[in-house]
Formats: C-alpha cells, structure tokens, sequence
C-alpha cells in the first residue's frame, strides 16, 4: 500500500515536472540507490531537490539514499528534524524508502540516535545490501582517530564483498576554491581504500558537484549541493572529471554485477553526469589483491 | 594505577614526539582512468575573531628533552608525568560523569528526537551542576597547555602544517548563519552553542594529543582546543591560543 502510494505520489510529481531521461540500466534485481549531501537547510532548495528525487523514484525505484553529512543545519530540535528531514522526504520515507546518514561538521553526532538516520547509534557503521555483494562503510570524517581507524580497517578486511563503497563528508580530493582537498584526513584513510580495495567514495561538504578523475583506483564523487549552492566554486584542476556548480543535484547509482552506473540530476531534471564504473582486480608485485579499478564508460 | 598511567603516558608522548603518523600528504594524482572514458554529453544546461575568556600568555615553548622529576617518589620523565597528570584530570571527569549517568537514562535509538535532546540536556544539565564552580585550566593546567603547545608545533606550523591549520579553522569560515555563535564555546562547564559547527579535527592532530577517554573529544574554535563531553555536549575544558 505504502509502495502505491509513493508511485502514485511520485508519478504525479513526474508528470508536473520536465520529462526525465533518465538512462540507467533500470534492470530487475540490481542494486538501486540515491545519494544527497548537505541537505538540512530546509529552505526551497532543499525541498526543490527532494521532489525531483521522489519524481525519479517513479522511473528508478531506488531503496535507499546516502546522506554525505550536514543533515540538520543550524539546529537539532524536534522541528529541525521535521522541517530539514521528514518533510521534505516525507514521500520517500511513507514509501518504505531508508537513509543512511554520515555526520557532517554541522551536524551533532547524537543524530546518531535518530532511527530513521539507520546509524545504529553509532558514528560511523557498515551495513550490507541484502541478497547482494555490495557493502557500505560510513565514516564519521570529522573526528578520525585511531579507535575509528582501526575498526575501518578490521572492516574492511573481513569485508568479503565485491563491492566496497563509503560515505562520508569531508571530500579527499576537490577543486573547491572555498574548501578543497582533505589532505590530512587523506592520508590517513586512502591507503586503507587501496588496500582492501574501496572502489567508490561518496563525500559532501562543498555545495557543488564534482566527479574526481579516479585517483589510485578509485573514483570520488562530490555532492554536498543537495540543499546548497555555492556558484563558481570550482577551480580549475586537473582532477575534475566532470563538474557543477551552477545547480543544486543528486546521484542515482545502480550496481549490476561488475557494473556501477551512476546518472547525477539537477534540481530542473537534467542530467548533469552519468557513466558506468567498471570493476576489476588488479594485480600487484605481491600477488593479486582485492583492489578494484574503476573504468568510466558511457 | 599510577604506573600505568605513567606508562601510558610515557607511551603516548613518545608516540606523538616521535610523529607516529601516517605517511606525509602526498600530492593528488591527475591520474587518468584505466581505459578510455566517454562521459555523457555536457548538461544544457575568515575565521571570525574568538576571544578566549582570559588572556593567553606568550608563553615560550620549550624543546628538547624534558627534566627529570620525581612523581610519588619516583624519578621520572617530566614529560611523562605532565601526560600522567593531564590523565588523572580527565580520569577525576570522566568520575563525575559515571556518578551523573547511573541516574539518567541512556541515549538509545528512537524516531523522536525530542527524546535525544532531552536526555542530552539532562545528562548536561546533571553534569553542570555537579561541576559548578569549574574554571578553565582545571584539566589543561599551565604545565599541560605547554606540553599540548608543544605536541602540536609539528603538526600546525610551516607548510606542513599548513594544511593542518586550514582544516582547523574552515569550518568557521563559512559565515552567515551556518557558523552560529563559536565564541560561546569559549566558556567552561556550559553546554556548546546550538548551531555551531564542531570544526573538524585532523587526524594528525588526534594521534598528537593524549588518547582521551570514551565519549571525550579535542575539539578546536579557532586556535583554541576544547575538552569536549560529546555526549553531553559541554565543554569540559578550554585552552586558548592552543596553536598559533
């Protein structure tokens, strides 16, 4: 009944916004998701993208949503949480979709509590897709010490599945003019990604989007422009695979087999980026490892 | 107990002396994908000032090895009981909060979040008052915040700690009404200000500092360090001008 009404809900959304063209694979019993960052302003942004995200759910019945932190802006009341979370994804919520939410700098690490963030009461968590191999690792990026980099790596290792994929705020590699790369939190956690193979990196904080180059085997995706804007703040690298940051987005991802194809959205239905991700193992001096490298393909 | 406190922190202020670390930040690759990409056609389409409640003295940081001196009748590294110290203070906290939290109920899961503020507020409010009177340099004495200064200099001064000290103070970069009020934090035994981002804290900087105990934080405003309670979310402590 909750799946009817959502369709319905989103169905009617779609018909009043521009056409949709929207090109994943939309195959039977793959992995479907969404991803959102720095989204808990509730302002007309914020509710701008989350209708958009419902409409597409009509098309791609995504089951879940990543939040790449900076979930409750300036404030954590009982009304924050309803005017910056339950509202505007009200639809998705009645309609059995979860969230899986990462601690942004803004936002109180007791949201931890809060079960329809699906944190476990903990700061950072790995959960698995059922009837699938493909596992979560959010990380709570603000506060990195050894106790959280100990667990990611024990994690990490006893992870078996094909693929690994994390989540947090703060981006390890951007152009943003405004907060760029994460050097520090950088060294200390990509060697784990390359060890154990991480092949995907969702992150947040800058309010635009970015699509990195892949960098030592794996492709970072910034998307902290799911609420917030921040007009031409991407400088020109040489790590931008793809670049926005004239528009408030999202990403749709969904995993068939050795496959990741992604398609990022603005708040006006257009596309801003799509591609396939494409797995495969690598082989080092020592032997093979579990280390995936990514090919971007239309 | 004492010994191994000492040990422990004889152990930690190795560690951080020594830079046990991760590898130096290596520059971003413009590493281009493993085989050929066709993308998807084009669309259509200063950290504000924090003045600490008392004023900061330029205190001269020492370096070199530290004098020996005798702790409880044992002749011991001046570093190490500076740390061992520094434990003890956090140890008398985290006792006092134990007491508090046998009397208030835990934080579980749960779709009300009326129900996480007011069991944050209670256990802060229960807190609070049990510390009145608290002043700041009750945890971070003269002696500690010389040693903190001194534990931090590697990692937040010259170019390499240029990146260190931007982490540090972005957060509070980004103005209007997302900064919230970061000089309320600048008091002690009060709950941190509503709104304010908690800057994050590098991860160079956590393996610098003294392991703290399970719900403790370093936080930093500006250059100043925080001694955080996150469950309660109150400031423990504060030391001002912690790097410069």
């Amino acid at each position: 009944m909750r799946r009817l009404l959502i369709t319905l809900l989103a169905c009617g959304l779609a018909a009043s916004l521009r056409a949709q063209d929207i090109m994943l694979p939309l195959k039977d019993g793959s992995v479907k998701f969404a991803v959102i960052g720095d989204t808990g302003t509730g302002d007309n942004h914020q509710y701008d993208v989350a209708k958009v995200l419902a409409a597409s759910s009509a098309k791609f019945p995504f089951e879940f949503v990543l939040m790449a932190g900076d979930n409750m802006y300036g404030g954590d009341s009982a009304r924050d949480y309803k005017k910056k979370f339950e509202t505007p994804y009200k639809p998705l919520l009645d309609g059995g979709v979860k969230f899986y939410a990462a601690l942004g700098n803004h936002d109180d690490p007791n949201q931890r509590f809060y079960k329809p963030f699906n944190m476990n009461a903990e700061r950072y968590y790995t959960f698995k897709v059922p009837n699938s191999s493909v596992r979560f690792f959010a990380l709570d990026s603000n506060y990195m010490d050894n106790k959280q980099l100990q667990w990611l790596e024990k994690e990490l290792a006893a992870s078996g599945s094909d693929w690994k994929i994390a989540f947090f705020h703060h981006p390890l590699y951007s152009s943003g003019a405004t907060h760029g790369s994460a050097d520090v939190l950088r060294t200390q956690i990509e060697p784990l990604f390359v060890k154990y193979g991480v092949a995907v990196v969702f992150t947040g904080h800058e309010h635009f989007y970015e699509r990195i180059k892949p960098q030592r085997g794996i492709t970072y995706f910034i998307g902290g422009s799911s609420a917030k804007l921040r007009t031409g703040d991407i400088t020109r690298t040489n790590l931008t695979a793809k670049g926005f940051d004239t528009g408030y987005t999202f990403t749709l991802v969904e995993i068939v087999g050795d496959d990741l194809m992604f398609q990022t959205l603005s708040q006006r239905s257009l596309t801003v980026d799509s591609g396939t991700i494409r797995k495969t193992d690598v082989q080092t001096p020592d032997g093979p490892r579990p280390v995936t490298a990514p090919t971007i393909t239309k | 107990m004492l010994q191994l406190n000492r040990i422990i922190g004889t152990t930690a202020l190795i560690c951080a002396v020594a830079g046990c670390r991760g590898g130096d930040t290596q520059p971003p690759v413009a590493e281009q994908p493993v085989a050929s990409v066709q993308e998807a056609p084009a669309p259509p389409a200063a950290e504000p000032p924090a003045p600490a409640r008392e004023a900061a003295p330029r205190e001269a940081v020492p370096t070199g090895p530290a004098p020996e001196v005798v702790v409880n009748g044992v002749r011991t590294n001046g570093d190490a009981a500076v740390v061992a110290d520094f434990q003890k203070r956090v140890a008398a906290y985290v006792d006092v909060k134990k007491r508090v939290d046998k009397n208030t109920p835990d934080q579980k899961e749960t779709r009300d979040p009326t129900h996480i503020e007011t069991t944050q507020k209670l256990l802060a409010s229960k807190i609070i008052n049990m510390r009145q009177g608290a002043q700041a340099g009750d945890i971070f004495t003269p002696e500690i915040r010389t040693k903190f200064r001194q534990l931090l200099i590697p990692h937040v001064q010259g170019t390499t700690g240029r990146e260190t000290r931007q982490e540090l103070s972005e957060d509070f970069e980004e103005g209007g009404k997302e900064a919230g009020n970061p000089k309320a934090a600048l008091r002690v035994n009060v709950e941190y200000p509503e709104g304010t981002p908690l800057a994050t804290t590098p991860p160079n900087v956590l393996q610098a500092l003294p392991r703290l105990a399970e719900g403790l934080e370093y936080r930093f405003v500006g250059k100043n360090l925080l001694l955080m309670d996150a469950d309660a979310k109150i400031v423990v402590d504060l030391m001002p001008n912690a790097i410069r």
